[in-house]
Formats: C-alpha cells, structure tokens, sequence
C-alpha cells in the first residue's frame, strides 16, 4: 500500500493536480486546433509555441477576474462543490495504472463510478445555484441525458470486470486494466460482449460527456450556452476545469476498461504501461472531438430516446453474454 | 491489497484535500492577489434586471424539474404517462401503509404491547 506522502505527492502532483493541468492544456489545445482544422480555420496560434500555452492563458485570464453574480445566486458553495468534484476526478487516477503507487481493492470499481458521479452533479448544482431560465433550461435537459447516460455507462463498465473477475480481476478498475486485453480473447461469448459494450459505453460516454450528439445541455445556438449561461470569471473557470477534467478521465477509463488496459506494456513497468494509457486516452479524446465537431445536435428528447432505444439493449445484452 | 472501505476513505481523503487545494489557489489566492486590484464596474444601470429587452422587476423562474419530465414524456411517449399514474398509486398506498404502520407502532406503546 502507498504510504501517505507518496499519495499525497500523487494527488497534488503526478498524476494527480499538476499533472492534470498539464493534460487538460494540451488536450484543449489539440481539440482546439482539430476542430478550427474541421472548420477551415487555423485555431489558437498565439499564446506559446502554435498556439499551445492558449488554454492555459484563458484559465488565468478568467481566474483573475473579480468574481461576480447576480443577487439571486448562491455564493460560496457552487465554486466549493465544483472544487470538490476536479477533486474527484482527479484522484481516479490513481487507481488507474498511470499512478506509480496506485491504490486498488477488491471491487473497488463501484466505489469509483459513485465518486465519479459526483462530478455531473457537480456541473448542474453550478448551473441552477446560478439562475437564469437558460441555465435552468441547460440543467434540466443536462440531468435528462445524464440520467439515461450514466447508467448505460456504468452497465458497459460492468462487462469488462466481470469477464477479468474470472482471472483475478476482482472487480478492481488496476487489476482489470491489467488483465484488460484478455477479456477480448477469452471466448466466444466474451468478444461478443466486450463489443456490444465498447459500443454501449461509447454512446454512454458521449451522453455524460455532452458532446454531440448530445450536448443539448449547452446548446449555443438555442439557449445561449446552457448550463453556463450565467458564469464568468472564476465560476467559468471551475466549471470548464470540471468539464476539461472529466474529458481526460472517462475516456481514460474506457480506455483502461474496452481498449486493453496497459496492453501492449509490460505491466510491471509502470512508466511504460502509463504511456500506452495516455496514448490510448489521447486517441479516445480525439474521436471525441472529431466527433463533436462534425456531428449535428439533438433535441432533448430524442437524445433520452435514442440511447433507451440502442444502447440499453446493447448493454443488458453485453452483460447477459459475459455471465454466460 | 486494501479492503474496499479503506479504499474509499483514502479517495475520500485525496479528493478532499485535492478539492481544497483547487478552491484555495484558484480562488482564495487568485481573487486576493490579482482579482481584489482590478477596478469593480459598477454603474445604475448593471443593477437592473434585463428579461427580452425590457426591464423587470423579478426575473422569470422556470422549473427544471418541470421541464426534465416534459423531456422524458416526450422522449417516452404514452409509456411515461402509464409510469407515472401506476408510480402515484403506488406511493399513495405506501404513504397509507406508512401511516397504519406508525398507527401500529404507536398502540402497540401506548397499550403496553
């Protein structure tokens, strides 16, 4: 077990806070630049060598503003619940295998997916403690998606532990990720299921990521910008670092989970299973922003429906065939 | 290996701290270093509550509770209406079930039981 300065050096340094920041720099900067790519443009080129210090410059810019509400939002605890749930998401990771000394157990999984719930929470308490009838409008379609999202998410989750539970896995997010590409080859049934589920936890993934199709919650076009309509300076900041940080850990944990874990690095060397992580949570994130800068939007309601419609069958069928 | 409630207390703890770490440089340190010096823009007029071009008094208040089920009626058709009539009388016979159990509980002190 990691002693307490090694966690402590892991939360608040690698691959914990600073690390993270670090990260959310350069993934901003990449989505940035694929998408002005997508839409003829050239993207951030200013701030730091092409432009990549621009995220960077935009989270100073807005932290040093005065913060400011209007008379009817709540104060303190939005920006502390926000602050608590980067909190949460940062220290997923350690018990993913990028820590160098990562904390695991025994179906420790269900605890992290409940602490991982904490973080959308997080985003629509930000929203209605800040009101306005397009952040009220952004919160209630946000929860809507979230609510069908999650679920699927968490089920598709489920397909890869239970199949890695058979070889030691013990419905532990490290141990799984260690033993991740094996759950593709162990049968018939097996690859069946981590397929169906792949596709099942993508879909969920995209849901309570809000991106296309399913951003409804921020909409830009109908209702100005959703759930962060009546942000700015500081509060904006927390709830993009928020946003920014659950983009780097979920597709870190679906890559961890569907895409082979550590596969090809030896898992006993912990620098180079951290890289292959990395790299594979960049390609995920990557297909993210592909797929939200060419997708179109859609309404409400038929984003609630066509995830009850395609990716719950999915899903309940991915795990029918891994308990087989 | 660690069980699985040492384990959440420590992700309990790291977060935490993680959190407060965010919320104090982020915010504490950043509003009373560089946000306390910029000049606050205040004026008459950004005190006035502006709704669709016009002023008023008291800004509109919408229900996101309200409009979250309008979405999953919507998104579920008859299915959600038939869900949410079968949910109503389920809970009124629970709140009556509560209220013969309390009824019950209460005799049965009351008399000694």
């Amino acid at each position: 077990m990691a002693g307490i300065l090694d966690l402590i050096i892991q939360a608040l340094v690698y691959p914990g806070l600073v690390f993270t920041i670090i990260l959310i720099i350069f993934t901003q900067w990449l989505a940035r630049k694929l998408s002005a790519r997508i839409q003829f443009r050239r993207g951030p080129i200013h701030a730091g060598p092409a432009g990549i210090l621009q995220p960077l410059a935009d989270l100073l810019k807005l932290v040093a503003k005065r913060d400011m509400v209007n008379k009817y939002s709540l104060m303190h605890s939005p920006v502390i619940v926000v602050s608590l749930g980067i909190g949460v998401l940062i220290v997923a990771q350690l018990a993913l295998p990028v820590a160098y000394s990562p904390i695991y157990a025994r179906y420790d999984a269900i605890a992290v997916l409940y602490f991982l719930l904490i973080a959308p929470f997080a985003i629509a308490y930000l929203a209605v403690a800040h009101p306005n009838p397009y952040t009220t409008i952004g919160a209630a379609r946000f929860l809507a998606v979230l609510a069908v999202s999650e679920p699927v998410f968490a089920a598709s989750l489920l397909v890869p532990l239970i199949i890695s539970s058979r070889t030691g896995g013990d419905f532990s997010i490290y141990l799984t990720s260690l033993r991740a590409a094996g759950a593709w080859t162990s049968g018939f049934s097996e690859s069946i299921a981590m397929i169906l589920a792949t596709i099942s936890g993508f879909l969920g993934m995209l849901g309570a990521l809000m991106v296309k199709p399913f951003d409804t919650a921020e909409a830009e076009s109908e209702i100005y910008w959703g759930v962060f309509t009546e942000l700015g300076g500081p509060r904006l900041a927390f709830g993009f670092f928020l946003k920014f940080a659950e983009r780097i850990v979920m597709p870190m944990i679906f890559a961890v989970l569907f895409l082979g874990g550590v596969w090809p690095a030896d898992p006993s060397n912990w620098m180079a299973s951290a890289l292959v992580v990395y790299l594979k949570t960049i390609v995920v994130f990557t297909i993210l922003v592909v797929a939200d800068s060419i997708l179109p939007r859609y309404k409400p309601e038929q984003a609630v429906a066509f995830l009850l419609k395609y990716a719950y069958p999915l899903a309940v069928a991915a795990i029918l065939l891994s308990l087989v | 290996m660690m069980d699985v409630y040492e384990f959440t207390i420590i992700y309990t703890g790291m977060a935490v701290l993680t959190g407060l770490t965010v919320y104090l440089v982020f915010y504490v340190v950043f509003q009373k270093l560089a946000a306390s010096k910029t000049p606050e823009q205040r004026d008459d007029v950004s005190g006035l509550i502006v709704m669709g071009g016009f002023v008023v008094d008291e800004p509109l208040r919408l229900s996101a509770i309200r409009i979250l089920k309008d979405i999953l009626r919507r998104a579920l058709g008859r299915r959600v209406l038939r869900l949410e009539s079968f949910s109503r009388e389920i809970s009124s016979w629970y709140l009556l079930a509560l209220i013969f159990l309390a009824a019950l509980v209460a005799a049965s002190f009351l008399l000694g039981w």
